[in-house]
């Protein structure tokens, strides 16, 4: 609990140093200086304060005299808006790689907390880059808001018709960031494809299947169908194991091993119960007992490690205490 | 010309004045300055562990080795009357001991149940060196001196599980203690001590040696447990096991139904530490003083205590409360850490730092198969190879390979069994397993 105290810390000790550091930057004038070449075209208006923005100086009081000019001055692309975007750009990317990639890491200590930390991330993209949109837009072109609304509009509207499909996408994304049906680190099943997400994106869910295939499903996709989660957000799953019997089998001994079987698992989560269900089942005229061993793993990621050695302790075991024989093994195939 | 000279002699003045400011503040300044780096370094340092962009692993281990090696050295440095008093074996008598009162009246609660014909197992239950077998001496000599005792230490033989090798170890133990002699079963022996006219109490220390993580490995345990439940009217029974083995054995074996009550050793207050310290220390008739750090010493808290004896107040309080985060309730561990950290010593005094130099957060890097590993050993307090190939389902070999170099980096040690979790690290492995969900 202490070390995610110092994470916790540490986070909110980096966030301080990015808002201070902003403030600085912005309090310091820098990008009102980058303007200042730009206001100087206006020979009939008195000289603004060096730390006052564009967009400030058209909210003064100084009624629609003064506020119509400035106005067309924002309209201009200047040389200096450019270099900002280019640095406000450039500075968002490097923030938000800094702050996923330290996220990534410090998620990667601690199991327990992996999927609290790692389902942050999809929300600091989010939220990182509509910021970073919005201070471009209002310092380094110095847009008043009405104006950023109107173009926003029209092209949201031109976008809308010519890339209908990566809206959708887009706004599958954040209906999923929203509406979480899964989040970063859940195993999911979406239609055939099973694994633990990577990444959650504005057009795609990015999941890694057990053979370590990274596969990436537009979320539009995902919208559209029903969605299955192991875990739903806790890093313990229930894993089954399923083995088919001769029904003449000793049934409480058999019961015993397995049980113990998934006991004694390095990958167990004891906090949950271990069950040993048996069902009759008839398979081509024959009778068949099927035991679903269901226990659950401790970390998601070791979820066919776990499945894996519970049915190699089984069968192990079983054959050890003479309940089942190599012969019977073969003939319990139930399409044979 | 009288102006120029009263001009001159002002600025004689000033200049003297203004170089005797600077003389006088200059190490101040300079001391200010020193601070403000050091404490500019150490947060860059914290940063980078909250960050977890702490120094590679590699680096960590290095010092841990470090820290270990030196250990040795430093505790066998000091005299051997000092050691003796901060033995680390069980407490023989009541002279040290202290802050486990509350456990001794328990046990006393739960000798009159038994004296009134009820059942009362206990078991007493905490980590390896938390005072587990000095609460059973004591309670020998204060509480159950009129009774015939019998003591079985189930870390005299090597890890048992099968139920044929246990009455083997059972039958030896009880051979001189006037219980019956010449059972050829189990069962035989049970019925025997049944019929006994007279009550006895019986101490059974280490019950985690009796199973192993298998599925075989359950049956010595299970058939104890009878055999205690059978024979608790004519055995007091007193069982002491470790707190991770104990907690498995509940999820799985349901153990606590079998025991009447359960005396947690797991906590202490940070006065308990001072305590038990102090008492010793004391009687080595040597002064005890603190030292305080860079850090400390730069720290506007420390400079504004004004004697020295308030000084040595806030240091010593510093260093017990570290004390106690690093031990948990583990005595020995944390007599281990005032022996290793020690900065001087002589005749007249001990001079311990204000705070523990000790990072093991390189214990979060090691690699799965070590993490189960350490699991393991916390279960079963005692590991050899064989055992541990049985548990994980490998070769000897491998299991030899993987234990040979986790001894050689110091996070296991080796024993007459075996080997076991080295006692530094008793306490961060446990808390690294709790991050990972592997104990809770």
């Amino acid at each position: 609990m202490s070390k995610f105290k110092n994470y916790v810390t540490g986070f909110v000790f980096l966030v301080c140093v990015g808002v201070i550091g902003w403030q600085l930057l912005m309090g310091g004038g820098l990008v009102a200086q980058a303007e200042l070449p730009a206001e100087a075209d206006v020979a009939a208006e008195p000289a603004p304060a060096a730390n006052t923005s564009p967009a400030q100086q058209e909210s003064a009081p100084d009624g629609e005299e003064t506020a119509e000019p400035s106005l067309q001055k924002t309209w201009k692309i200047t040389f200096g808006g450019i270099v900002w975007t280019i640095v406000f750009f450039l500075a968002a990317l490097f923030i938000i790689r800094q702050l996923t990639h330290t996220l990534e890491r410090m998620a990667e200590f601690s199991t327990q907390l992996r999927l609290t930390i790692k389902r942050l991330i999809p929300m600091i993209h989010i939220l990182g880059w509509a910021a970073a949109a919005y201070i471009i837009a209002t310092n380094a072109f110095a847009l008043p808001i009405q104006t950023l609304i109107a173009i926003s509009a029209s092209a949201g509207i031109a976008l809308g018709f010519a890339s209908q499909d990566i809206l959708k996408n887009i706004f599958g994304g954040i209906m999923i960031v929203l509406d979480r049906p899964f989040q970063v680190g859940d195993k999911v099943e979406i239609g055939s494809h099973y694994g633990e997400v990577l990444q959650i994106g504005l057009r795609s869910v990015r999941i890694v299947t057990p053979d370590d295939n990274l596969v990436s499903i537009p979320n539009s996709e995902v919208m559209g169908q029903s969605v299955s989660n192991a875990n739903a957000g806790e890093s313990n799953a229930q894993v089954v194991s399923e083995f088919y019997l001769p029904p003449d089998i000793e049934l409480i001994q058999a019961k015993k091993i397995a049980y113990r079987a998934a006991a004694v698992s390095r990958y167990v989560f004891l906090n949950k119960p271990i069950t040993v269900i048996v069902k009759n089942e008839v398979h081509q005229g024959r009778s068949l007992l099927k035991m679903r061993l269901k226990a659950y793993v401790l970390d998601i990621r070791y979820e066919a490690l776990f499945a894996s050695e519970m049915t190699e302790t089984v069968i192990r075991e079983f054959m050890r205490a003479g309940l089942i024989n190599t012969e019977q093994l073969a003939q319990l195939n139930p399409a044979s | 010309m009288l102006a120029s000279t009263t001009l001159n002699k002002k600025m004689t003045s000033y200049r003297r004045k203004v170089s005797g400011r600077v003389k006088q503040y200059l190490p101040h300044l300079s001391d200010l300055v020193s601070g403000a780096i050091y404490r500019s370094r150490c947060n860059l340092f914290r940063l980078r562990e909250m960050t977890g962009l702490a120094p590679k692993r590699a680096d960590a281990e290095e010092s841990f080795a470090r820290f270990i090696t030196d250990a040795e050295k430093h505790i066998n440095a000091l005299p051997e009357d000092y050691l003796e008093l901060f033995c680390l074996s069980p407490l023989p008598n009541n002279q040290f001991f202290a802050a486990r009162q509350a456990e001794l009246d328990m046990l006393q609660e739960e000798l009159e149940r038994w004296q009134n014909g009820k059942f009362t197992t206990t078991a007493l239950i905490g980590e390896r060196g938390c005072g587990k077998t000095t609460l059973l001496n004591l309670a020998e000599q204060q509480l159950y001196s009129d009774y015939s005792i019998v003591k079985i230490d189930f870390l005299d033989t090597e890890t048992i599980f099968e139920v044929d090798v246990l009455f083997e170890f059972l039958k030896q133990k009880l051979a001189h203690t006037g219980l019956p002699a010449g059972c050829q079963t189990i069962d035989e022996l049970e019925a025997r001590i049944i019929e006994l006219p007279e009550q006895r109490v019986f101490f059974v220390e280490n019950l985690q040696q009796i199973f192993l993580r298998t599925t075989f490995g359950f049956d010595a345990l299970e058939r104890f447990l009878l055999f205690v439940s059978r024979t608790h009217q004519k055995i007091h029974w007193l069982i002491t096991c470790t707190i991770y083995s104990w907690e498995y054995f509940a999820k799985v074996l349901n153990i606590d139904e079998y025991v009447h009550r359960k005396i947690m050793l797991d906590t202490m207050p940070r006065a308990g530490y001072e305590e038990i310290i102090l008492k010793r220390h004391k009687a080595s008739g040597r002064r005890l003083r603190f030292k305080p750090n860079p850090e400390i010493t730069n720290s506007r808290r420390f400079r504004k205590l004004k004697t020295e004896k308030e000084r040595q107040t806030y240091l010593k309080n510093l260093f017990f409360q570290q004390l106690s985060e690093l031990a948990m309730g583990n005595i020995t561990v944390a007599i281990l850490f005032l022996l290793r950290s020690y900065k001087r010593f002589s005749h007249a005094s001990l001079t311990l730092p204000a705070t523990i130099d000790f990072n093991p957060s390189f214990l979060y890097q090691l690699p799965a198969e070590e993490h189960f590993t350490l699991i393991a050993f916390l279960q079963h307090d005692s590991l050899n190879e064989e055992h541990h190939a049985l548990i994980f389902h490998q070769d000897v070999q491998q299991s030899l390979l993987l234990l040979n170099r986790m001894a050689n980096k110091g996070y296991l040690e080796k024993n007459e069994t075996g080997y076991q979790i080295h006692p530094f690290l008793y306490r961060p492995i446990v808390r690294v397993l709790k991050s990972d969900n592997i104990i809770h």
